[in-house]
């Protein structure tokens, strides 16, 4: 099953009240109880140690996807956990819609921990990177202008890419995990957003991009040295 | 000649009292070895005199949680996720 088909899937799961939403917490979504929420301390991340397979529910015989064990741009598939519960660990997914969560088995992923956490605050187009909850970078940011704007939700860092020709991208750009809910195709992507730099600096501080955040280059080069995959991104 | 002899330890000082059950012998003439004698330790709440007055802890939680949380242990041991060489790639993302 593709990632398409997956979200699909995951979206009438949320439908039915068995899936999750961005808002939805397990229980509210009618599943297990958690045994353990990552609502504080270092955040996990799940990175596939193959194609993995994702459940709508841990119960269920068969799952509603599975994975590819890299990304399309071929970095290693790595997932942020938000509820850990035995031998399962409920995961938010790269898909939309945003907030789209599955189920993974513990033994299917190397578990690992970041104390890293990026905040992005749209009112204030500030970005915030945290370690261990002390904030060590704070800086201004381009947001989404109004016919695009960037969505809110928590995502979690997909790629590190090093961009070959730099050009609007900036040196390096990072994927998150979100898409744009207005754009559905851009540049031949499905509307994923992104953090990254630019090769306008003058719009750092503006509402003015396609959904994406953009900082300075001098920024991106720091955050593409210091953020593992899976690196939770918060914005509100 | 049997000898049962039963010895309650203070259960005025002490918390625990002990009550030794002393061996059945056939001949009293041969007492035999003191480690022959089976000895029991019996909390002061299980006796019939009870615990003294003021004891701090007469009966203590008698099922303490033997699993008390091993999510976190594990989470502890948990490796910090490492920083991957970027991809070179174009981006298509929404810029």
């Amino acid at each position: 099953m593709s990632v398409r088909s997956l979200a699909v899937a995951l979206l009438i799961a949320a439908t039915l009240g068995t899936g999750a939403c961005a808002e939805s917490s397990p229980e509210s979504a009618g599943v297990a109880p958690a045994a353990s929420e990552q609502e504080a301390g270092p955040a996990l991340v799940a990175r596939a140690r193959a194609d993995l397979a994702v459940f709508a529910h841990p119960t269920d015989a068969n799952p509603a996807a599975v994975l590819p064990a890299t990304t399309t741009f071929g970095s290693a598939t790595t997932l942020l956990v938000e509820v850990r519960d035995g031998e399962w660990l409920q995961v938010l997914l790269p898909t939309r819609p945003n907030g789209s969560s599955g189920w993974v088995r513990a033994a299917d992923v190397e578990l690992r921990h970041t104390d890293f956490e990026i905040d992005v605050d749209l009112a204030g187009r500030t970005l915030t990177v945290s370690d261990e909850g002390v904030t060590v970078l704070e800086t201004p940011v381009a947001i989404g202008a109004p016919d695009a704007p960037t969505p809110a939700g928590r995502f979690f860092v997909t790629d590190v890419l090093d961009t070959p020709d730099g050009d609007a991208y900036g040196p390096f750009a990072l994927g998150l995990s979100g898409h744009s809910d207005v754009l559905t195709e851009f540049a031949g992507g499905d509307g994923q957003i992104g953090l990254h730099g630019t090769d306008d600096p003058s719009s750092i501080g503006q509402a003015v991009s396609h959904g994406c955040v953009r900082v300075d280059n001098e920024v991106i080069t720091q955050l593409a040295s210091m953020l593992p995959l899976g690196t939770p991104v918060t914005i509100r | 000649m049997p000898k049962i002899r039963t010895r309650l330890a203070s259960t005025v000082l002490a918390a625990t009292s002990v009550l030794t059950l002393g061996a059945v012998h056939a001949h009293a003439a041969s007492p035999g070895p003191a480690d022959d004698q089976l000895q029991v330790e019996i909390p002061c709440w299980q006796t019939v005199v009870g615990c003294p007055p003021g004891d701090p802890d007469p009966d203590p939680d008698p099922d303490p949680d033997p699993d008390p949380d091993p999510e976190v242990e594990v989470e502890d041991e948990l490796e910090e996720a490492p920083v991957e060489a970027p991809v070179t790639a174009d981006a298509n993302f929404t810029g």
